[in-house]
């Protein structure tokens, strides 16, 4: 009884020192935003912005902080910054209408042409990934999931009675939000993107130097990544458009 | 008594007004040989005169006719007497038919005396001037700008027909806008010729001298074969219908016109020149004085004047500071004359108060070439004077504009302005400044989504367990719902022998029925299924129809009687059917 007694104070000691640390830290990131903010206010831009990626390097995971260091990096006059910051926020908050505004004002000022092709018919096909964020999707499909699971209690406790039309039609939707969630899983895991941070970067045939300049791109471009080799990053502006740059001239978004 | 008098005077010089006497002599040709006839036409209007001809000397009159007609244009009669006098020529050389007298009631009328040519050698057609073309301007000094009028003149006194104007293609001038056609009737030298004009504008681009080639008209002459007797069915049988005429070919040109452009002077003003070119007016109008704050006047430009009106910019108007000004389109109402394109351009702008005082507006100039001078000229308008009132609604008001989306005035409301809105300034938005910043959202994680995929099927796949384990009731049920699809798909099978099928057929019919009942078995006698079926709320006429499935599938099984195609698919069906409503 006394050691179990023991076991249980010991816990709650443990306990109460994770909350207060955690307290602590919450707080600090507080003030350390809260301090940025006024900075950018006060138009000390380049202090609030680091103040802001000290928050996030806190393992703060928030749209608005991330859109509050793009603001503070673009103010700056640090385009690659601010839309690494951006896009960061775009990934949390992707219909955010002011995050929208500034990202495509930002865009606007970038020295390189995207060479998107995303086909049309791709995006019409697949019109809620453009119309529905991330988090929606997974909860979308989870609770058609719910939807259809409960329906099939019900069936098994209702004589047993087989599957009707309004059955697959849950399982379906289930499944194609599922498909949707899965693929971005993946693409947030596999298929990186990172913004292109220095003034003016010459994208190469190998890793050195001396190897040829195939392009050139700018501050703010945003490359796919596909390899990462001896301090070289292989990246992909475009289908067409294949090169290896230093990394430290990038950030993975 | 006086005023009377006068105004009875008045109305009795209504009708002699209004049925004035006029005579007119006109001939069929003016150039002839001494072997043609000549037609003298001698017509009054509203009086039947007689003509005293003995003043024809050089011609000997062959015969006389008479003829009259009655005419009823605009709510006015008008009688005409004609007479016609066939003339033979009794020399040679400009001979003349003097000023014909004709008494009517005591007054005397007079014509014009007529010049008639004739000669031995026959008439060509140019000579006979049965049709002729000239090319005028209206003025052959213009300035560079200045709008000057191309005036094409076709005259026949003849029939013709398919006529085609070829004008030149004025290189030297921009072509603002040829004007329709207008046909009328001259008298020239005592005969009568059909005139159509063409009026076309032309503005100078560059100044030097120039020459406008001839205009070039090709048509058909339709000549009359036969008698040259004038007769008054010719009209209508003496045309190439009837092929008593034949048609010549005619092509005419007119002489070409010298110009000479003069350049426009340096402009000696402080204003800035319009581009204005011509002779013109302005004047403006202020529609309130005294208005409150949030309410408008309109101030109205009106450009008057002959010249390249239409093309004329709004006047520069500078508006105080707490007046907004909104324009409304221009209205042109500019029509071509002689001179050129004449009539008005004005400008309507809504003033609206912002806030109150006393505002002026100062004068407007328009600096523009007076084309007849030969100088610039400056028009200025008067200033005008705003006063601005406080508004009744306390507080900032807002400015309601005043010209409607499409920039016209309505009669019936205020104007209204409404504009696409357009950025004028280009920055970020600001910052997010609320402390929900700093919270970690970190979002589902993907181990986290799994997770939650997979518990409501964890769940329901525990509770399916539990049923079974425990062998309630419920199980049983979906046993023989399972047994009765089963024994369905059985039976619907092709090639199944006839008592396999109605075997398939009773087992998938009474397992249903048990089902509901939530029990097992293998038989069941027609009352146990109205039983069961009762007791589990079923409508009366499906139980009834169970009833009759369960007796005729019986029937036809233990009677051994045979099953055509079409009995067992309808029996089939009906077994689908009643097992779906039991369901």
């Amino acid at each position: 009884m006394m050691i179990g007694m023991r076991r249980l104070t010991v816990l709650g000691m443990m306990s109460l020192m994770i909350f207060v640390h955690a307290g602590a830290q919450a707080s600090e990131a507080a003030r350390e935003y809260l301090e940025g903010i006024q900075l950018y206010n006060q138009g000390h831009y380049e202090k609030a912005a680091t103040l802001f990626e000290t928050v996030a390097e806190k393992g703060v995971i928030n749209g608005k902080l991330y859109y509050n260091a793009g603001n503070a990096w673009f103010k700056e006059g640090n385009i690659g910054r601010a839309m690494l910051w951006y896009e960061r926020a775009l990934n949390i908050m992707p219909h955010d209408p002011d995050l929208r505004y500034n990202h495509d004002y930002v865009t606007g000022l970038l020295k390189d042409k995207s060479e998107d092709k995303t086909s049309p018919v791709f995006k019409v096909l697949f019109f809620w990934k453009e119309m529905l964020n991330k988090n929606i999707i997974r909860w979308l499909a989870l609770g058609f999931f719910l939807i259809f699971w409960v329906r099939v209690v019900i069936g098994m406790l209702n004589s047993g009675r087989s599957m009707k039309l309004i059955d697959w039609l849950f399982l379906s939707l289930a499944l194609v939000f599922t498909f949707t969630s899965f693929n971005d899983f993946y693409n947030a895991r596999f298929n990186e993107h990172a913004i292109v941070l220095v003034e003016s970067v010459s994208v190469r045939s190998g890793l050195t130097e001396e190897s040829t300049e195939l392009f050139v791109l700018h501050s703010g471009t945003r490359v796919g990544v596909d390899d990462e080799l001896r301090g070289y990053v292989k990246i992909r502006f475009s289908d067409d458009k294949i090169g290896w740059i230093k990394r430290e001239d990038i950030e993975i978004i | 008594m006086k005023k009377l008098i006068v105004f009875m005077l008045g109305f009795l010089l209504i009708p002699a007004s209004a049925f004035a006497v006029s005579v007119k002599a006109r001939v069929d040709k003016t150039q002839m040989t001494p072997d043609d006839i000549l037609t003298l036409t001698v017509s009054i209007s509203d009086a039947d005169a007689e003509v005293d001809t003995s003043g024809i000397k050089d011609f000997r009159i062959l015969s006389h006719s008479t003829g009259s007609s009655f005419q009823w244009i605009n709510g006015k009669s008008s009688h005409e007497y004609t007479h016609n006098y066939s003339l033979s020529p009794l020399k040679k050389g400009h001979l003349i038919i003097p000023a014909l007298t004709l008494d009517d009631k005591g007054s005397s009328y007079h014509t014009e005396p007529i010049t008639i040519l004739v000669q031995d050698s026959p008439v060509s057609d140019k000579d006979s001037r049965d049709i002729f073309v000239q090319a005028r301007v209206n003025d052959d000094l213009p300035y560079v700008g200045q709008q000057i009028v191309y005036v094409f003149s076709l005259y026949y006194g003849i029939q013709i027909t398919n006529p085609s104007l070829q004008v030149p293609d004025f290189k030297d001038f921009m072509v603002k806008e040829t004007d329709k056609d207008t046909n009328v009737t001259k008298l020239i030298g005592g005969r009568e010729y059909n005139v159509i004009e063409r009026r076309i504008v032309l503005v100078p681009l560059k100044d030097g001298t120039v020459e406008i080639p001839p205009s070039v008209l090709t048509c058909d002459k339709v000549v009359k074969q036969g008698t040259q007797r004038r007769d008054p069915m010719d009209s209508f049988f003496g045309n190439s219908f009837f092929g008593r005429s034949r048609l010549e070919r005619k092509v005419l040109r007119t002489n070409p016109i010298p110009i000479r452009i003069n350049p426009l002077p340096a402009n000696p003003h402080d204003v800035e020149f319009s581009g204005l070119v011509g002779q013109m007016t302005l004047s403006a109008a202020m529609e309130n004085h005294d208005i409150k704050v949030g309410d408008s006047t309109t101030l109205t430009l009106t450009l008057d004047g002959i010249g390249n009106i239409m093309d004329v910019e709004e006047p520069k108007i500078n508006v105080p500071d707490g007046l907004k000004m909104y324009r409304d389109n221009p209205q042109e109402d500019v029509t071509i004359g002689r001179k050129g394109y004449a009539g008005k351009k004005i400008f309507r702008l809504a003033l609206v108060a912002i806030k109150d005082g006393t505002f002026t507006i100062p004068p407007i100039t328009v600096n523009y070439f007076d084309v007849e001078k030969g100088q610039y000229q400056i028009l200025v308008t008067p200033a005008f004077e705003l006063d601005v009132a406080p508004s009744d609604q306390s507080g900032e008001r807002q400015v309601a504009p005043l010209i409607n989306e499409e920039g016209t005035q309505d009669k019936d409301r205020p104007l209204r302005i409404k504009k696409k809105v357009e950025y004028t300034g280009h920055d970020i938005l600001p910052l997010k400044e609320s402390l929900d910043g700093v919270e970690n959202r970190p979002g589902m994680s993907l181990a986290m989504f799994i997770l939650l995929l997979i518990l409501p099927a964890l769940g329901a796949g525990g509770l399916k367990a539990i049923l079974l384990y425990t062998g309630r009731g419920k199980s049983q049920a979906s046993l023989m719902v399972r047994r009765a699809e089963k024994a369905l798909k059985s039976a619907g099978k092709s090639g199944t022998p006839e008592d396999e099928f109605l075997s398939a057929l009773y087992r998938a019919f009474i397992s249903m029925v048990l089902s509901r009942g939530g029990m097992v078995g293998e038989t069941l006698t027609t009352a146990e299924v109205r039983n069961i079926l009762t007791k589990a709320n079923l409508k009366q006429e499906d139980i009834h129809e169970a009833e009759d499935l369960l007796n005729r599938i019986e029937s036809i099984r233990f009677s051994g009687g045979a099953l055509n195609d079409a009995t067992r698919k309808e029996l089939m069906d009906k077994t689908r059917q009643t097992i779906r409503r039991i369901r």
